[in-house]
């Protein structure tokens, strides 16, 4: 009787999940709902499953693909990108450098600029 | 010229500029319509130079401003062929030589070493990212020195320890400058930051090798355009 509880847990433990995975929808099917509820313009991060990562604004959401711009210096054509390639896709809610960055960014300069002056000073005297 | 070390720094320039085109083509392309093809830049920078088979241990290095221009050919948004020329303000370093017959007290004589360099190199730099405003870099290649070695003796009094007899004036001496040529393998690394969509800041920092190690060192800041 033990035996055949066992093995009813065992069938119970490996065959329900794989059930309840099988259930599950298409990843490319999720991540098009998800992108149908963002806003245009909005800024997103996509990671695709070749390990391509893009910051990027999201110009639409069509059935089959979506329109995207990548944030790049200098702008680049738009991007069509089929939801089965997208590994995930975020909303980047980051706006301007932040102050922790702002703060190094000034000491960074300050010290450079420092450093700079002093070695001229130094190479004037010499 | 250390060969072996320039041959291996040529074997990896041409393997990294071989894999960089050899990659695939990436499902979102970062590459603009019309990307740059050159890029020119000019910098100032800090010149440090080893000295040792001429300094004292105290002074075995010397220190120079610099300036110099470079121009690059970008053969992949990553890879980059390049060429630079720099010259450095004279720098100095001090030795000193015993002077014979002045025992039992020993007396040294001064000697100060002024040396002007000045360089072209050739190497290629790998730019991580792409169409980014910060891009970090590393390189190497092989460049050419010419270095100005001039010599002066300042003039020097030798005390003596008998009263009543004057000091022995040693008059200044200055010797033919020399001017001496080497071939060096350097590695360097640093980042460029854009401020513009074609116009940057870059700063790096480059180091040269002779036989006796590290033979000079290079920090160098300044600006440049995409073109």
């Amino acid at each position: 009787m033990k035996i055949v509880t066992m093995l009813m847990l065992m069938l119970m433990t490996t065959v329900g999940p794989h059930g309840a995975f099988a259930q599950a929808p298409p990843e490319g099917d999720i991540w098009r709902a998800f992108a149908q509820k963002i806003e245009a313009g909005a800024r997103v991060k996509v990671r695709l499953h070749d390990g391509q990562r893009v910051t990027a604004t999201l110009i639409r959401a069509d059935p089959e693909e979506m329109l995207l711009q990548p944030r790049t210096r200098i702008p680049v054509p738009v991007q069509r990108i089929a939801y089965e390639q997208v590994a995930s896709l975020e909303r980047d809610e980051a706006r301007g450098i932040g102050a922790g960055k702002a703060v190094a960014l000034g000491i960074a300069s300050g010290v450079g600029a420092f450093l700079g002056t002093l070695l001229i000073v130094i190479a004037t005297i010499e | 010229m250390n060969m072996p070390l320039a041959a291996a720094f040529m074997a990896a320039a041409v393997f990294v500029a071989g894999a960089a085109a050899a990659q695939e083509r990436p499902a979102i392309s970062l590459t603009p319509v019309e990307s740059a093809q050159w890029d020119i830049a000019g910098h100032v920078g800090w010149l440090a130079s080893e000295k040792s088979d001429i300094g004292a241990e105290w002074d075995d290095w010397y220190n120079a401003f610099s300036g110099g221009v470079s121009a690059g050919r970008y053969l992949t948004p990553h890879v980059k062929a390049e060429i630079h020329a720099a010259m450095a303000r004279e720098g100095r370093i001090y030795s000193q030589d015993p002077v014979p017959l002045t025992a039992p007290f020993p007396v040294f004589r001064s000697r100060e070493h002024y040396f002007r360099t000045a360089s072209v190199g050739a190497g290629v730099s790998y730019q991580f990212l792409e169409n980014q405003w910060f891009h970090p870099f590393v390189g190497g290649g092989l460049e050419v020195l010419r270095e100005h070695h001039r010599v002066r003796v300042p003039e020097q009094f030798l005390p003596q320890r008998a009263p009543g007899v004057p000091m022995v004036a040693l008059p200044a001496v200055s010797f033919a400058p020399e001017v001496s040529y080497a071939a060096r393998p350097f590695v360097t690394t640093g980042f460029k930051w854009y401020v513009a969509e074609r116009a940057f800041l870059r700063t790096s920092i480059q180091a040269s090798f002779s036989r006796r190690g590290t033979s000079h060192v290079v920090w160098t800041a300044g600006i440049g355009a995409d073109l």
